[in-house]
């Protein structure tokens, strides 16, 4: 028995010998061509820069032909990417991606790894290489899991102005609101337009879709869709109005400021909440005493939303002050004092 | 007894230990498959661009960052200045001083401008009295609360009554975060539409690292073999253990030095226990058990980049300290929860997780101890077999320094952190003498813990910090 445990150990602690030498020899392997790599940057990163800026008109030289061409290339494309994409002319790094990068990454989409498939769609995107678009369409038509690879693929796909996963939005089991936003502040105007129609000529709309695209537009303050996002406003669905409210918020305005006054007296507390919110953001003057009035509401988000946005209206810090001293309710008093001394100063 | 009888059963003493460490062992190995295909998956995949659009997307979850902080004047400066640096779309950093008696208020008051603020904060929990708050002027979202001194758990909670966002991160006050790790750590709670309800990251040890403006710029090792023995530690327990756990949804672990939870399953809890300390762990089970009560879907997941540097214990007497009070957190958590322990109702956390942590971290320590002792007895008086002692010192090796060799191995494979071979090369070796005399002194203090949680003495002890943040180099 103990000859069988000495035999274990020993041959435990031979494999992890081997597997320390096999690491170290990797590693200084991996130093060596990350050396290598860095070098080769180094050489080609100024003639990419100055094509990419436009003041190099005849194209750089090509990367060395080695297995190190694709990381090479990759790196130096993402790195003017991230330094200064409005500088940039992002049609040469594209033209230059797909030189480099298109006849490896189709490769890589059909055989490669989990890891390198997805890394693969990552450049796709950041450098826009619309040749890949119908590869790309069948790669995501080929997926079963809806897992990273999923998502980065319409992602993709929807900066490439890839039509055709407008339907997806569509047909696809619910996507989450977040997700959907995420597409869609990759989609240009045109492919934007085009999701907008099929959204007001549908009957069923997937409700993830409809939230996406109501906040999406606030966020973005696309004057386009804001006569459609403030129509929401009075939709007979709790959730439809008070995410419409939330985008008028990111917009700012209100076409009749008097639409809102319902909104401090509703049973529903997301919906006094957003009322604050909004008269707050619109700088509505005249909803100040409804919003004094909120400081003793029973739900705190809505307490907290009124002393959140009364500060920045005209004579608000004075009616913190007055609610400061005179309110019955502690925490209106409290919050009003916390109101003033931060002097409106918000979290960023 | 004769003596027979006496070899008799310490023979079968010596069995029992031996099977009980090829157990853990196996549970270790059981734990790394689990792990291994996930790890080996995602190891090249690139991070940077996983988390690029999320810093700029309006749908990721504002986050209340919460520092508890206890006499931290050394590098609470440099914590905060990380945090203030971190890439994400919208936060506020809440400094909770609770009860400092050195100038932890002042290093933050003098370099970030912070100007008193009247307090309204809601009342989810009972603490210790808030005495003060302030407002960074150039940083507006940035908060220092002060109050009368009630323990970590109580400044969290504090900080928790005081926060204004949905989700809250907890990070100790000697720890500094990746500037990505908010990003990555939320980054499964946004995945799943909120399904996950914590999420915690790798916490690496900065000792010996290069820090700059509260970022470490390089990763180095420390010289002190006491400080390289703390890293193959959390080598071990981060790599292998906790991804094993999350794989299977049965963690009980986010470190106290850094997690992402909801805060309103955490105010459904009733916040962060003052009772014990382990409040980190305690926390987690009775999310775990809220979960299983209400039969939700929610879940808490561990991620496996490396996001957060905290500053290891230095001297043997605050390693000490420290080691007491994890082993008294955990005898504490597993008492409070005990009848989750083998309770069908509570699945894979009731019948693996409670059971695993009762018998294989709480209770290693006894049983390795009593494996000493066997050792020296039976070497001294020759009371059993040669045999039975040589595979109880080998099982040992394997239960100690081999399996550690293993996660410095990993983490190679996987992160390479460290930057030269030199570097992997003193790791292992370290790794190799850990069950010689680094694992002796850890199970005598674990010991120590579980006699003085039996006293319930709940002392934090000497917790001395030589302030690798605030050594830091120049730029």
């Amino acid at each position: 028995m103990a000859s069988f445990f000495v035999w274990l150990i020993g041959i435990l602690l031979m494999v992890q010998f081997i597997l320390l030498i096999g690491l170290a020899g990797w590693k200084t392997v991996m130093i060596r061509n990350e050396n290598t790599i860095n070098a080769e940057i180094t050489r080609l990163q100024p003639q990419y820069k100055d094509y990419v800026s436009g003041s190099l008109l005849s194209q750089p030289d090509a990367p060395a032909a080695n297995r190190f061409q694709t990381a090479a290339v990759e790196r130096l494309l993402e790195n003017m990417v991230h330094a200064d994409a409005n500088a940039l002319n992002g049609k040469r790094i594209t033209e230059l991606a797909q030189l480099h990068l298109s006849e490896r990454y189709k490769v890589v989409l059909k055989k490669g790894t989990w890891a390198e498939r997805i890394n693969c769609l990552y450049f796709i995107e950041d450098f826009k290489m619309v040749e890949l678009r119908e590869e790309l369409y069948m790669h995501y038509k080929g997926l079963h899991k809806r897992d990273e690879e999923y998502r980065q693929c319409l992602r993709a796909a929807a900066v490439l102005g890839e039509g055709r996963i407008s339907e997806a939005l569509f047909t696809e089991p619910p996507l989450s609101v977040g997700f959907i936003k995420e597409l869609l502040v990759r989609m240009d105007a045109e492919l934007l337009s085009d999701l907008a129609g099929h959204i007001e000529s549908r009957k069923e709309v997937p409700q993830n879709l409809l939230f996406a695209f109501i906040t999406f537009n606030g966020e973005q303050k696309n004057e386009a869709f804001f006569p459609f996002v403030e129509q929401m406003i009075h939709d007979e669905r709790k959730e439809v109005r008070i995410k419409a409210m939330k985008s008028l918020c990111d917009y700012e305005k209100i076409s009749n400021p008097s639409m809102l006054a319902g909104f401090f007296k509703s049973v529903f507390w997301e919906e006094r909440m957003y009322a604050a919110k909004l008269a707050g953001a619109c700088k509505l003057d005249e909803y100040k005493k409804p919003m004094a009035l909120l400081f003793t509401d029973p739900v705190w988000w809505v307490r907290f939303a009124a002393a959140d946005n009364i500060y920045g209206l005209e004579g608000g810090s004075n009616l913190l002050k007055d609610i400061a001293a005179t309110s019955n309710d502690a925490y209106a008093r409290d919050i009003a004092k916390h109101m003033l001394t931060r002097k409106g100063r918000v979290a960023s | 007894m004769n003596d027979d009888m006496l070899k008799m059963v310490l023979e079968g003493l010596g069995w029992a230990i031996i099977i009980y460490m090829l157990t853990a062992n196996l549970i270790y190995l059981g734990l790394f498959t689990i792990a291994g295909p996930k790890i080996n998956r995602e190891k090249k995949l690139n991070r940077l661009e996983q988390i690029e659009g999320m810093s700029i997307n309006k749908d990721t979850y504002p986050v209340s960052v919460l520092v508890p902080a206890f006499n931290e004047e050394t590098g609470i400066a440099s914590t905060v200045q990380s945090l203030l640096a971190l890439n994400y779309p919208q936060f506020e950093v809440v400094v909770i001083n609770d009860g400092s008696t050195d100038s932890t208020s002042a290093k933050l008051i003098d370099r970030f401008e912070m100007e008193p603020i009247d307090l309204a904060a809601r009342s989810y929990f009972k603490t210790e009295l808030m005495v003060r708050a302030f407002q960074s002027k150039l940083h507006p979202h940035l908060f220092l609360i002060e109050k009368n001194n009630g323990g970590k758990a109580d400044a969290l909670n504090a900080g928790i009554n005081f926060s204004h966002y949905p989700y809250f991160a907890a990070i100790d006050g000697d720890s500094i975060l990746e500037k990505d790790a908010l990003l990555k750590t939320i980054k499964p709670i946004i995945d799943s539409d909120g399904l996950v309800t914590a999420t915690g990251g790798t916490v690496r040890i900065a000792n010996g690292c290069r820090i700059v403006n509260g970022s470490v710029q390089q990763v180095r090792l420390p010289k002190s073999p006491l400080e390289i023995m703390q890293i193959i530690e959390y080598f071990r327990s981060f790599l292998i253990g906790r991804l094993g756990f999350s794989r299977a949804n049965i963690l009980l672990i986010v470190s106290g030095a850094f997690g992402v939870f909801e805060k309103s399953r955490v105010v459904k809890v009733g916040g962060y226990n003052r009772e014990t300390v382990g409040e980190d762990m305690e926390l987690i089970v009775r999310i775990h058990r809220s979960i299983k009560d209400e039969k939700s879907k929610q879940r808490i997941e561990y991620i496996q980049d490396p996001v957060c540097w905290t500053e290891a214990p230095s001297t043997v007497a605050s390693l000490r300290a420290q080691r007491i009070r994890w082993q008294r957190g955990l005898a504490e958590t597993i008492w409070i929860h005990r009848k989750m322990i083998l309770n069908p109702k509570y699945r894979g956390i009731g019948m693996f997780s409670m059971p695993y942590f009762l018998l294989i971290e709480l209770l290693s320590a006894v049983f390795e101890v009593l494996g000493y002792a066997f050792i020296v007895a039976s070497l001294l008086f020759s009371l059993v077999d040669a045999d039975i002692v040589l595979i109880m010192l080998l099982v040992m090796i394997l239960y100690g320094s081999l399996l550690s060799a293993l996660a410095v191995l990993l983490e190679e494979w996987t992160y390479h952190k460290y930057p030269d071979v030199k570097s992997i090369l003193i790791l292992y070796f370290f790794a190799l003498t850990e069950s010689f005399w680094y694992r002796i002194v850890m199970n005598a203090w674990r010991v120590e813990g579980l006699v003085l949680a039996f006293k319930k003495n709940a002392a934090w002890g000497n917790m001395e910090r030589q302030g690798v943040f605030s050594k830091e180099d120049s730029p």
